[in-house]
């Protein structure tokens, strides 16, 4: 019987499914079971050549290796095709040998430079942490002269993961591979958490070495460098080379090949379900599905913070889905905000549900970036006006000790924020806080001075004058926020 | 056990696949379907003395048609869990035990996950819980029929 790619009993597909991601590779294996050179211009190679590179037993033959770059070095198509199939199988579901394997796949690539192999990488690293992923970390040290030359955003982008990994402390406990314990391939297989310091000085050095690279990543590196002021290494960083950029750095909005990098595949599938086709009334179920999976586990709750970013800056919603009454990103945001549990995790989350309000540039910015917080206030006013007021007082407590050498800047750049917001429609004026005798006096004081810091005329021009365009804060003003 | 060869129809037998709306109570295995498990009962142990057999959860499955109450059995009950998206191979939908209307694998039927989250679903019209006389849905059948049926 062949060997298996994937964990699954009775109650999953076998891989003689149809249904089952191992189908193809089985039907590659049975055509070609021992594939040699002289399979070199089969259309079935590369899936054929994956499974006995993910499931021959240890060591390695080595007649894999040299077919491989063979295969590669003949067909351009090759190399891609071999990386193609390795994505295609879902990772949480591989089987400790076969992933070890596919690690092992994925630095031959690296090594070879191998077309297809940089978004292999990037796919292991949104997947961090995992058994066996230090090995991630050794290809990238290996590589990251070369790296920073021909792929930078793979690069940042590995830097970036490697942060938010330190940064929250998500890195996971050493597993044993139990199910391969004879071979020596996966009891050597390390996992990042042993190796903490090799991680925080490839990251130091990255950020040394390749600063240029790393500033690629925009103002979220700055984000992720602040929470790890407290690690030695890092605040040394900060203080030689760090500091005198932060402010041109933060200029610089998260690159949409970024925004992804701190969720896993999974969540950001599952979470663009929801936005995409769950109608309001109907997320509840799912909104406690995807906190059992993603959140109430080791770390899950830290990841809130990304989360929040990767929905305020790496899904953009048309104008069809909006109006097609699925729960809107404001909601999502909000749900998750009451998720969190820790303090410091909720106020890591206001900051990133607000970050771009502290950097706001007009014609720069996108305004689909500062919306959501926008329309979570505007919309918890009338039933959740405690969360309404929180977000306010947060804000403030951000314009005034964000960066208190910069807060006069801080203060232009939210200012524009509203101003923008407005403008595009998204609130019809800002009224909607001003005159609104809910939200808490004080806090209402405080936006119009604030708002009026401006010049007055200005002011008036910008936030005082009524859009036509129906708003669809207005719209869902009346729809709760679920929690 | 020896490979057979490869399966290209999706597990599927021969007859098709049906919406949870569309059920009929029948003594029959022939129940080809896919829907999203909702929530899970607590797990009801074997009766007392009866080690043999095996424990059972109810749990509430649905699709975009309607819902319907999924006996789990044995190694189902841990195999599966909410959110998972399910497909059942030659199930009966019947009545279990006393008065339940229950969709079950049974012995020869399968249940296997294909997915998990991405699926839509109704929870309003419970399959499990309408009331059926003749082989009627009494909630499809004008007020007078079912007056009617209910005499």
């Amino acid at each position: 019987m062949p060997p298996r790619l994937l964990a699954g009993g009775d109650h999953h597909p076998p891989p003689a499914s149809a249904s089952s991601p191992e189908h193809p590779f089985l039907s590659a294996h049975l055509l070609l079971p021992s594939p040699s050179p002289s399979d070199l211009s089969s259309p079935h190679l590369p899936l054929a050549l994956a499974f006995s590179f993910l499931t021959d037993p240890f060591p390695l033959p080595r007649r894999l290796l040299v077919l491989l770059h063979a295969a590669g070095g003949r067909y351009p198509a090759f190399y891609p095709a071999f990386a193609s199939a390795l994505l295609s199988l879902p990772f949480p579901l591989l089987l400790p040998h076969p992933r070890n394997r596919l690690l092992l796949a994925a630095s031959e690539l690296a090594r070879a430079a191998a077309p297809g192999f940089a978004p292999l990488l990037v796919s292991l690293l949104r997947r961090l942490p995992f058994p066996g992923d230090a090995r991630l970390l050794e290809i990238l040290g290996d590589y990251s002269s070369f790296l920073a030359d021909e792929e930078p955003q793979l690069l940042a982008s590995a830097v970036f993961a490697f942060l938010r990994l330190l940064a929250k402390n998500r890195l996971a406990p050493a597993s044993q591979s139990v199910e391969c314990r004879d071979c020596e391939e996966c009891k050597n297989a390390k996992n990042l958490a042993e190796c903490r310091e090799n991680l925080v000085s490839f990251c130091v050095s990255v950020l040394r070495d390749h600063t240029q690279v790393c500033v690629l990543i925009g103002r979220d590196l700055v984000r992720c460098l602040h929470e790890l002021v407290l690690v030695p290494e890092f605040r040394e960083l900060w203080k030689d080379s760090m500091l005198v950029r932060a402010a041109d750095i933060c200029r610089i909005g998260m690159p949409d090949w970024c925004t992804g990098m701190a969720v896993s595949p999974e969540m950001e599938k599952q979470l663009l379900f929801m936005m995409n086709n769950v109608k309001w009334g109907n997320q509840k179920r799912y909104q406690l599905w995807f906190a059992r999976k993603h959140l109430m586990v080791p770390g899950g709750e830290e990841r809130i913070p990304d989360i929040v970013r990767f929905i305020c800056c790496g899904y953009h919603p048309t104008n069809e889905v909006m109006k097609s009454g699925v729960i809107a990103r404001w909601a999502v945001i909000g749900w998750l905000l009451t998720s969190c549990n820790k303090s410091y995790v909720q106020a890591n989350a206001k900051l990133a549900l607000f970050y771009d309000w502290l950097f706001f540039e007009e014609g720069k910015g996108n305004v689909m970036n500062i919306e959501p917080a926008m329309l979570l206030i505007v919309n918890s006013v009338s039933q959740y006006t405690d969360i309404a007021n929180m977000l306010l007082e947060f804000l403030f407590l951000l314009v005034e000790n964000y960066d208190v050498r910069r807060k006069e800047a801080i203060a232009e750049c939210v200012r524009n924020a509203f101003a923008v917001l407005v403008k595009k429609g998204v609130v019809p004026s800002l009224d909607i806080l001003t005159c609104c005798e809910k939200l808490s006096p004080m806090l209402r004081q405080k936006l119009v001075a604030f708002l009026s810091s401006a010049s007055p005329e200005e002011t008036e021009k910008t936030y005082g004058q009524p859009i036509n365009e129906a708003s669809k804060a207005t719209e869902l003003k009346n729809r709760v926020c679920s929690n | 056990m020896a490979h057979k060869g490869l399966d290209t129809s999706g597990g599927l037998s021969s007859s098709s696949t049906v919406k949870l709306k569309d059920l009929i109570p029948a003594a029959t295995n022939n129940v080809n379907t896919t829907f999203i498990v909702l929530d899970k009962a607590a797990r009801a142990a074997p009766p007392h003395g009866h080690a043999d057999v095996k424990e059972t959860c109810l749990a509430l499955v649905a699709d975009e048609t309607a819902a319907a109450h999924f006996l789990l059995w044995g190694a189902e009950c841990d195999a599966f869990k909410p959110g998972d998206i399910m497909r059942l191979t030659g199930g009966i939908f019947s009545y279990h035990k006393s008065n339940s209307l229950v969709l079950r694998a049974g012995r020869r039927g399968h249940a296997e996950k294909v997915g998990e989250f991405t699926m839509l679903f109704v929870e309003t019209l419970n399959i499990s819980e309408v009331k059926w006389a003749g082989g009627c849905r009494l909630d499809a059948l004008s007020g007078v029929q079912a007056a009617a049926v209910n005499d």
